[in-house]
């Protein structure tokens, strides 16, 4: 009798359990809403590539005052200053940053020409991070 | 519980954390995933970040657990939410488990857990993504392993090296090793108790000794290619950090002015003075001296002994840093202490009124704690930037330069990015670029042509054509884990390579590390014998015998026959010593000073020489700033104990640059530099402004402990009045 109870009991329990896991694994669902964002017009890419990659030189020059001596931490600063604004733009704009982080990979790859005439940097410096943060 | 304290990560599941840190923590369970769900594939090699690593030796990638599952099934963002509170509950259940195995009441193990499992680290951890740091929600579960273990129970056995394995698979860089600690402790704890019986301490030694092999065996798949890549690429940690006790109070509590929210390492008030209950036990004292013992590790270099600089003196602790990370350990001793004070608070109050409403207001304190914490996790979780996740494009892959603060992004648009971070030296190469035309190429384009026929990370084709005897480029890091079924594979400036003889060749690059290989044979084989003694405790739960001990200690050690058969008969090239040379790729060790070098002749404690050196100073095209390429030479007269770097300090007036390091020319440190020659630290070249007037500035040079305490040694000699600080003045420029 007391084993059908605890029986009972565990059955009330577990059920509650899978009950409200189920309710939050369906609450994780994507909303479609939440990824809607403004279409990006092909004309625009060419003028955001040139945007974002024509202050290159600037902030690397910025980057240089910041970290006097590191390599890695230059370009990473640099990179910090890039990613920066890509999500100004970005929320500026209404759009999702995947789409200029595309648009740059493509102008590179495409060698798009800029009005300022920049070819950026294809390379990285390897990832020597620093002994102190 | 976990479900209300996670519901705000619940409502943001399918959106992307937008912290730095929580781009490459999704980035690397994404490219795992993607390995599996898109390619069919192990996720072995992740080409998606830094030109390519290797996935199973990434120190905080957190894909080889059973959590993985929920990655596969869900996706990357909607998994990191069900496994946080799936890890929750797991801690929660833990905890209660060990306070009650420490005697304490079930009522307050329960009521008093959440203050663990809820704690700060996990809130704080949490809100950048470092899901890789719920492996810390195992740590009650292998002590309560090792703690059953020792009163001889053979499950206790599987439980605790379950649980080491499953950290270690969970990217638990830090909850391993500090666990291994506690473990070391609990064993210490419980052995003192039984002092006056050397046969049960044997006993209980060999008992708890064979917790190393069967964990060390289940978790080989990570153990093997993470030690291989750390050996490799070690880190280097300098700074001496630590927290005052001040600082370790408010860690704990809050901060009043911060509304207690946001803290990193919350347990909450009320369990800080109930502990106090516990603490006046004598069950209690091997419990009070763990927890002074966690504490005073916590301290870091802020109290004198150090106990924590010691430990950084023994491998792998040499790579510790964070000491207020052993805060959640003091969490956990301090539930506990709470259960067991309660409990004898609980006994006194039968039939006495009074004592039981006391004990109610414990209970009323405890929940309220835990509404405390929870509100603490609410708000990380809420103060989160979260951001829709871009379009997933599936196409043909290739490295773009990309950008580590926006990692994330990539692997969803199958590309790579070349820009990243880690905490250790990455093994890439300077020749990976993100505007090529075809990620395979010749570079001789006169000798024939290559052409990609398919691609996934762990196996690249290419058809290629030669007219001549040529060198096939491939746009991704070299590692001795890449196999070739034509040609010869060279790894060349870091880049993988295949050297091919003219002719038509279909050339297939498969990526099949041998620590890949022989690590997953050994822990299948620990899941086996796990298993194995797991089935066997229901019918023999306890160790019998000496002999019963030893006879699972050898069982324990049969999953390493894959480990020696693997390494028998698999053969791989081993991964080049750094080259000695300096970054313009002369040889960094030479028999005399460099032409033009200036002598110095600086002497420091442990027979370390500065030479000479060689400094020059030119505007920069712009002419706005100079800049300074400088050369240190130095001789040893003996091994260097490790831990030493380089001071560089270049002090204009009122200010101070230091460039510090331990690498010598970037390449190695002083323990592995030979004694009785030149060795030449070439440094990054220095920028510094230029002013309206002409201006001075100093160049000091010493010696430090830089991966110590940070102290300095002592100059022994230099040239009269240039010794300051156990610095020399070596040289002084006027900037134009």
């Amino acid at each position: 009798m007391r084993a059908m109870e605890r029986r009972e009991k565990a059955t009330i329990g577990y059920g509650t359990i899978l009950t409200l896991v189920a309710f939050a694994v369906i609450r994780t669902q994507p909303n479609p809403a939440s990824f809607r964002t403004r279409s990006f017009p092909p004309e625009k890419a060419h003028e955001l590539y040139a945007t974002l990659t024509d202050g290159e030189a600037d902030d690397r020059q910025a980057a240089v005052k910041h970290f006097r001596s590191n390599r890695w931490s230059q370009d990473d600063d640099f990179f910090a200053k890039q990613a920066k604004h890509v999500r100004e733009y970005a929320t500026v704009h209404g759009m999702n940053p995947g789409m200029l982080v595309d648009a740059l990979d493509v102008g590179m790859h495409e060698h798009w020409p800029t009005p300022a005439g920049v070819t950026p940097t294809a390379t990285v410096i390897p990832c020597r991070p620093r002994l102190t943060y | 519980m976990a479900i209300a304290v996670a519901w705000p990560r619940v409502r943001t599941a399918n959106l992307l954390n937008d912290h730095y840190d929580a781009q490459y923590t999704n980035l690397f369970e994404e490219s795992a995933r993607l390995a599996v769900a898109r390619f069919h594939e192990l996720p072995l090699w992740n080409p998606y970040y830094c030109g390519g690593i290797y996935g199973l030796a990434t120190p905080s990638a957190r894909f080889v657990s059973p959590t993985f599952i929920l990655t596969l099934l869900f996706g990357t963002l909607r998994a990191n939410v069900l496994i946080v509170m799936g890890l929750s509950v797991l801690g929660m259940e833990g905890m209660f488990r060990y306070a009650r195995s420490r005697g304490g009441s079930s009522l307050t193990a329960m009521t008093a857990a959440p203050a663990f499992a809820l704690s700060g680290l996990f809130s704080n951890a949490g809100s950048f993504d470092w899901i890789n740091f719920y492996s810390f929600q195992m740590v009650p579960w292998a002590l309560l392993g090792v703690r059953r273990l020792l009163l001889g129970e053979r499950r206790g056995l599987v439980l605790a090296a379950l649980s080491f394995a499953a950290m270690l698979g969970f990217g638990g860089t830090y909850s391993a090793p500090l666990t291994a600690i506690a473990a070391a402790v609990e064993v210490v704890a419980t052995l003192a108790g039984r002092a006056r019986s050397p046969g049960k301490v044997a006993r209980g030694l060999l008992l708890a000794s064979l917790v190393l092999p069967l964990a060390a065996a289940v978790g080989m798949v990570r153990i093997w290619p993470v030690a291989e890549m750390l050996a490799a690429s070690p880190r280097y940690i300098g700074g001496v950090a630590g927290e005052t006790p001040v600082h370790l109070w408010t860690d704990l509590t809050g901060a009043w002015w911060n509304g207690f929210h946001r803290n990193d390492f919350a347990v909450g008030l009320p369990i800080l003075v109930l502990l106090f209950l516990g603490v006046c036990r004598k069950k209690a004292i091997p419990l009070t001296a763990a927890a002074v013992t966690w504490i005073w590790l916590a301290m870091g270099y802020k109290v004198t002994p150090s106990l924590f600089a010691a430990l950084r003196h023994i491998p792998p602790y040499t790579m510790l840093r964070a000491p207020e990370r052993f805060l959640l350990f003091f969490a956990l001793v301090a539930v506990a202490l709470v259960a067991l004070g309660v409990r004898k608070l609980e006994a006194i109050g039968r039939g006495r009124p009074g004592w039981l409403a006391l004990a109610t207001v414990v209970q009323v304190l405890l929940i309220g704690n835990t509404v405390a914490l929870a509100m603490n996790d609410w708000s990380a979780s809420t103060g989160r930037k979260m951001v829709p996740p871009p379009a997933t494009m599936a196409r043909d892959f290739r490295q773009a330069r990309g950008n580590r603060w926006l990692a994330a992004y990539y692997p969803f648009q199958s590309r790579g990015t070349l820009s990243c971070f880690d905490d250790y030296d990455i093994p890439m190469s300077p020749a990976l670029r993100g505007d090529l035309a075809h990620e395979e190429y010749l570079e001789d384009t006169a000798a024939g042509t290559v052409t990609r026929t398919s691609w996934s990370p762990n196996q690249i084709r290419v058809h290629v054509e030669l007219v001549k005897p040529a060198r096939v480029y491939f746009n991704t890091n070299w590692h001795p884990g890449w196999r070739s079924d034509a040609g010869q594979v060279v790894e060349d400036n870091g880049l993988l390579t295949v050297d091919l003889p003219a002719g038509t060749h279909d050339v297939t690059l498969r990526f099949h590390p041998r620590s890949a290989l022989g690590g997953l044979a050994t822990t299948a084989l620990g899941l086996v014998v796990a298993g194995f003694f797991w089935v066997d405790g229901r019918r023999r739960p306890v160790f019998t015998s000496t002999s019963d001990g030893l006879r699972t200690a050898a069982l324990c050690l049969v999953p390493f026959t894959a480990t020696i058969l693997v390494v028998a008969l698999i053969h791989e090239p081993r991964r080049p010593p750094p080259l000695l040379v300096t970054p313009a790729g002369e040889p960094l060790v030479t028999n005399a000073l460099p032409d033009g070098a200036k002598t110095d002749a600086v002497r420091w404690e442990h027979g370390i020489t500065l030479e000479g050196h060689t400094a020059k100073v030119e505007p920069s095209p712009d002419g706005r700033t100079v800049v300074i390429d400088l050369e240190l030479d130095f001789r040893l007269d003996e091994a260097l104990p490790p831990g030493l770097g380089v001071l560089v300090h270049f002090e204009p007036p009122g200010d101070r640059v230091a460039i510090d390091h331990v690498l010598l020319s970037g390449a190695i440190p002083f323990e592995d530099a030979p004694t009785h020659a030149t060795i030449r630290d070439v440094l990054d070249p220095m920028t510094l402004p230029r002013g309206k007037d002409p201006w001075k500035c100093k160049v000091y040079i010493g010696v430090w402990w830089a991966l110590r305490d940070a102290t300095r040694l002592k100059v022994l000699s230099a040239r009269p009045g240039t010794v300051q600080s156990s610095r020399a003045l070596i040289e002084s420029f006027e900037i134009p």
